[in-house]
């Protein structure tokens, strides 16, 4: 089966292989088994032992020390960017509590509310950090602390331009800053932007002087209905 | 002599037995009469020079005389013979190879090798002529990949069977006939001025 199939393959080359078969046939000169036996006799096998690898120390530790020499220019000529980067092994680790503080909520009114961050209660809260507002600070460790706040408003919750202009607000981060505006799950509603107004003098007494007449006014009207009453 | 007639009567594998098994110096007598010519043959097709081919079938002689024992009775005696030629042959091949590398002269090879392929260069009733026909076989098979050309010589020159030669290459059997194709498919080409297609 082989044969037939390799026999195509044979004719292809036919010629070539009746010249191939027909080279003149090299034989040995007639001295080679005597110097063969001389060579057997004499024990002269120079060039038929096996050559073993030598051990070359130079050879054994070029890899080595290519490797050495490598490491040692890396660190001689590399640029050392030491004042850039700073190297945390070194540095000193910053309090993980301090900066996972979770505003829960705020008082008013002298009334303390935790507040949660779930959205649920998100409209109240609002409603009641309009004055004298606090912060309750709940840290790592459940110690509660009270902070007042900054602005009448729920502070994760709004932007102050004045801060923002100053650049009073450099504690917040971008993600922070993000989340309020973009009103994300991770964060409470956005309440809008707000500027902080000293009120006028003039204008809190007009309101006063108001608020009193309107005052006078009822208890007048009161005054007048029991005096109808009695009659 | 009468010990003699019966070596020379005994196969192979006989013959080595009795020098393995008695030292007798005969026997290997006998089978280096049997095996300096095909050796000679294979070798100098393989190679291509002369002294160097006597040296290297001196050296598979004595390679088998100090190495008898670790021939084995299930593999036939001339695959071993022609293995170990066959290796020395190679190692000479890389020898002069390297040899070529470091050398600033240009090797002698080079300088015939378009003659082979130069149509101009070779009258037709030239090439007819037969001592000139195997001198271009004989420089064309040095031009063949050593690989190749070891399995061409081993089929179509000593003639020995597909099964022969995988053993002596180590090859299976597929490979030797591509190779031996492939082998035949080169020498052809480079000796297209004889061979027309």
């Amino acid at each position: 089966m082989e044969k037939n199939f390799y026999s195509e393959e044979n004719n292809r080359h036919s010629e070539l292989i009746k010249d191939l078969n027909k080279l003149p046939k090299i034989s040995a000169p007639e001295n080679f088994e005597f110097s063969l036996m001389t060579r057997i006799q004499n024990q002269n096998f120079i060039g038929t032992e096996e050559l073993k690898p030598q051990f070359n120390l130079v050879k054994f530790f070029a890899p080595s020390a290519v490797v050495a020499v490598v490491i040692i220019m890396f660190f001689l000529f590399l640029p050392s960017n030491d004042s850039m980067f700073e190297n945390p092994l070194m540095s000193e680790p910053t309090i993980i509590a301090e900066k996972s503080k979770q505003i829960i909520g705020s008082a008013s009114n002298g009334a303390e509310n935790i507040k949660s961050t779930k959205k649920k209660n998100a409209s109240n809260k609002v409603q009641l950090s309009t004055s004298n507002n606090y912060d309750i600070v709940v840290n790592r460790n459940d110690a509660v602390m009270k902070e007042k706040a900054k602005y009448p408003i729920f502070s994760k919750r709004s932007v102050s331009l004045d801060d923002y202009i100053s650049g009073d607000n450099a504690k917040r981060n971008n993600l922070q800053e993000g989340n309020v505006v973009r009103a994300s799950e991770e964060s409470p509603e956005f309440d809008g932007f707000f500027v902080k107004q000293e009120p006028d003098k003039k204008t809190i007494e007009k309101y006063r002087a108001m608020l009193d007449s309107a005052k006078k006014a009822q208890t007048k009207a009161d005054s007048v209905k029991k005096a109808k009453k009695v009659e | 002599m009468a010990l003699n007639k019966k070596l020379s009567e005994l196969s192979d594998e006989e013959v080595i037995k009795n020098f393995q098994e008695t030292n007798n110096l005969e026997a290997y007598e006998v089978l280096v009469k049997r095996y300096k010519d095909p050796l000679m043959n294979f070798v100098y097709r393989f190679v291509g020079d002369r002294d160097a081919c006597t040296d290297i079938v001196q050296d598979t002689m004595i390679k088998f005389y100090l190495n008898k024992d670790s021939y084995r009775e299930f593999a036939k005696f001339s695959t071993w013979i022609y293995t170990i030629a066959g290796n020395l042959a190679k190692n000479e091949l890389k020898r002069r190879k390297r040899r070529n590398i470091f050398s600033l002269s240009q090797s002698s090879d080079d300088e015939w090798t378009p003659q082979i392929e130069d149509k101009s260069f070779l009258a037709p009733d030239r090439a007819a002529d037969s001592e000139i026909k195997n001198e271009f076989i004989q420089r064309a098979l040095l031009k063949v990949k050593p690989v190749y050309r070891e399995v061409v010589i081993l089929r179509d020159i000593q003639e020995l069977s597909y099964e022969e030669i995988a053993e002596i290459t180590g090859l299976s059997l597929g490979t030797v006939k591509s190779r031996i194709n492939r082998g035949r498919n080169q020498l052809q080409k480079l000796l297209k001025t004889i061979y027309h297609g």
